[in-house]
């Protein structure tokens, strides 16, 4: 029993602001999962996903997005009017948020940059950026496709995959950033940073390992003219 | 079970008197008369929504006690298209679902747009009253088409045109023309509209309103206002009163009103001020319309923006809205490569369509007769006409509105650019730009979206 489809008010046209959350560690329990779904009714989540939708300016998750990766999940993204979020979320090691610190910035187009903080006792990434187009965001494209619970599974690396190749962009960039390589956070200063602000990252180290993940994930940032 | 503060756990729900439900190939559409929200939703969930309207009242617990119906009730109760009553005295409740209800139908889902299945109506149907017109806009589209001006249905012919459409399901009429106030009848129409159960909205150039019209217009969920850009820019203090007192006017009668916009290069480059114009008139929903071709081809090829300036204007609105929150900013489907960079879960999930030309609209003409859209008109586009034929059979038969309503599995179209891109489920560009009709949109601002 689904809702397929809700288009809000006298409008054949656009006008929201959507999350998709996605627990990547572990699943959600039913009573996490049930304390999710009494945020809003607007969601139903599965023990992976869920994905928020709000028609109306002005509305939007009670409590904000954060306390949700606080609680529950490790990488999101939401889009408003060509305004995109990606967010990842852990408990980082000692010295690791103090690590990632220098990479917050506030980019030389406004709205663009990084957010670090602390929330509950996870460290939170937030990267606000344009999505280039040509990104496929999902394979979901037979309208009636079934949506049941746990689509995702392991790709051939081991590593979990979604159906959606942003959620999975950004669980690999989740992975290298645990792991201590900030090349993807800085990709993101080489694309947004101001080049007269004297506090730049400081560069990572090259490695051999995961420079296709890094280069993928830059080529998905673009620009709001 | 949370609706708003409340814990529901005992009571009763029932279906809202404003829901009008449809069962489609996929299941059914659920449309709200009061708020405008369409839902889609599949058969089981039709299933149960067609049951709760013939039952009246079922106790809540009964629905609760199914996960199915738990999963979609909270969304349901939070648009009102499930009313919750909190205490039910003398009337009768059904205490349990039917099994039938619940029970799983065996169907296999098409997708979407698969040949020969389509909605059991349209929406949406656009009724040009007249093609007539006072004004001399030079951007209005309507004098390309060289409409016979004679061939107008009189008042009770367009009341059974009316009826029929009421009569196969329709949920909404938008009306318009050329311009529908020219019509001595026009308030006989909308009310007759109305009465049949048609949520009806009407797109006028007036900006002055007759005080006879007022009557009238209380019948109208939302107006639509056609604003001339160069004379609100030219003559921005005497254009303003105008429009002032007119978004006074449906402010206090309660009906929604929007200004639309026609995108030419004058509007765009101009786009700042008549945005704060209509602000301060008191305009917060503003729909920006595609620049269709017009009868002067010199000025339209003047004035029609190219992909460069339709990039830079996408570029503005997400400025814009983000400068003033309170605006809602909306653009035609003839318009839907500006949103080609949203995620297309979201555009399915939100019901974006792109072209739903002979899908989820039709147009029909002063003289009956029936059109993918109000901008594909003419003899090469009739479907039949309402005054001879069926609706069902035009609607159902017409190798016309199949041929739009499918253009996505055309070769023509599948072998083209916006075939090729990925937006193109919820985009497809504009019909009436596209080569041969069923091509791709040649105007299209966005680099094509490729699988990653």
């Amino acid at each position: 029993m689904k809702i397929l489809s809700v288009r809000r008010g006298f409008a054949s046209d656009h006008s929201s602001t959507s999350y998709e959350f996605l627990a990547v560690d572990k699943p959600l329990r039913k009573k996490e999962q049930a304390e999710v779904s009494r945020l809003s009714s607007r969601v139903n989540p599965t023990t992976r996903r869920a994905n928020f939708i709000y028609h109306v300016d002005g509305y939007d998750i009670p409590g904000g997005w954060k306390k949700l990766m606080a609680r529950y999940y490790d990488v999101m993204y939401s889009e408003s009017y060509g305004w995109w979020m990606l967010a990842m979320a852990w408990k980082a090691i000692p010295g690791q948020f103090e690590e990632l610190l220098p990479f917050e910035f506030e980019g030389a187009t406004e709205g663009m940059g990084i957010d670090i903080e602390n929330v509950e006792e996870r460290t939170i990434v937030t990267i606000h950026c344009a999505v280039e187009m040509g990104m496929p965001y999902s394979a979901y494209n037979e309208y009636y496709d079934d949506e049941d619970e746990d689509e995702e599974c392991d790709d051939e690396s081991g590593m979990f995959a979604t159906d959606d190749e942003l959620l999975n962009a950004l669980i690999q960039v989740r992975q290298q950033i645990i792991g201590g390589d900030y090349r993807a956070l800085y990709a993101v200063w080489e694309k947004y940073g101001d080049i007269n602000d004297e506090n730049t990252p400081p560069k990572p180290e090259e490695r051999k390992t995961g420079e296709q993940i890094v280069s993928n994930f830059k080529s998905m940032l673009g620009y709001i003219e | 079970m949370r609706n708003g503060n409340f814990i529901l756990k005992e009571g009763a729900v029932r279906l809202s008197d404003d829901v009008r439900i449809r069962e489609e190939y996929f299941g059914g559409i659920v449309f709200h008369r009061s708020t405008g929200d369409t839902l889609e939703v599949d058969h089981e969930a039709y299933k149960l929504l067609a049951w709760l309207r013939k039952t009246g009242a079922a106790d809540i617990r009964a629905l609760l006690h199914q996960k199915q119906v738990r999963a979609i009730l909270p969304v349901l109760l939070t648009m009102n298209i499930i009313e919750h009553l909190p205490m039910i005295t003398g009337a009768s409740v059904c205490l349990a679902i039917p099994d039938h209800v619940m029970r799983k139908k065996d169907i296999t889902f098409a997708p979407r747009d698969s040949a020969h299945i389509n909605l059991s109506a349209p929406e949406t149907v656009h009724l040009a009253v007249t093609y007539r017109c006072d004004e001399t806009c030079p951007d209005c589209y309507v004098r390309r088409q060289k409409p016979p001006a004679d061939q107008e249905l009189n008042t009770v012919e367009m009341c059974n045109i009316i009826d029929i459409l009421a009569d196969n399901g329709v949920f909404q009429l938008a009306v318009g023309g050329g311009e529908p106030f020219v019509r001595t009848d026009i308030c006989d129409i909308i009310r007759h509209a109305a009465g049949r159960g048609l949520v009806v909205h009407l797109t006028t150039g007036q900006y002055v309103l007759k005080p006879q019209w007022e009557d009238t217009l209380k019948h109208v969920k939302s107006l639509h206002i056609g604003i001339r850009s160069e004379e609100l820019i030219n003559d921005a203090e005497h254009t303003s009163e105008k429009l002032r007192v007119l978004a006074e006017y449906a402010a206090n009668a309660g009906i929604g009103i929007g200004a639309n916009i026609i995108m030419t290069r004058f509007s765009i480059r101009n786009m700042d001020k008549l945005v704060e114009l209509l602000l301060k008139c008191g305009y917060k929903r503003l729909i920006f319309l595609r620049y269709k071709p017009t009868a002067d081809r010199g000025r339209w090829n003047n004035e029609n923006p190219d992909a460069e300036e339709l990039k830079l204007f996408k570029n503005w609105l997400t400025h814009t809205k983000h400068q003033y929150p309170q605006l809602m900013l909306r653009v035609d489907c003839a318009s839907a490569f500006l949103l080609k960079d949203t995620n297309p879960l979201t555009a399915l999930r939100a019901g974006i369509r792109g072209c739903a030309a002979g899908e989820r609209i039709v147009s029909v003409a002063p003289d009956g007769s029936v059109y993918p859209c109000s901008q594909l008109v003419g003899h090469v586009h009739s479907a039949g006409n309402l005054t001879s034929d069926s609706f069902m059979t035009i609607w159902q038969e017409s190798h016309v509105l199949n041929e739009y309503r499918h253009f996505r599995q055309n070769t023509s179209f599948a072998d083209s650019v916006c075939g090729q891109c990925d937006a193109n489920s919820f985009c497809g560009g504009c019909r009436v730009f596209a080569k041969d009709i069923l091509g791709s949109e040649p105007f299209c601002p966005m680099a094509p979206r490729v699988p990653y």
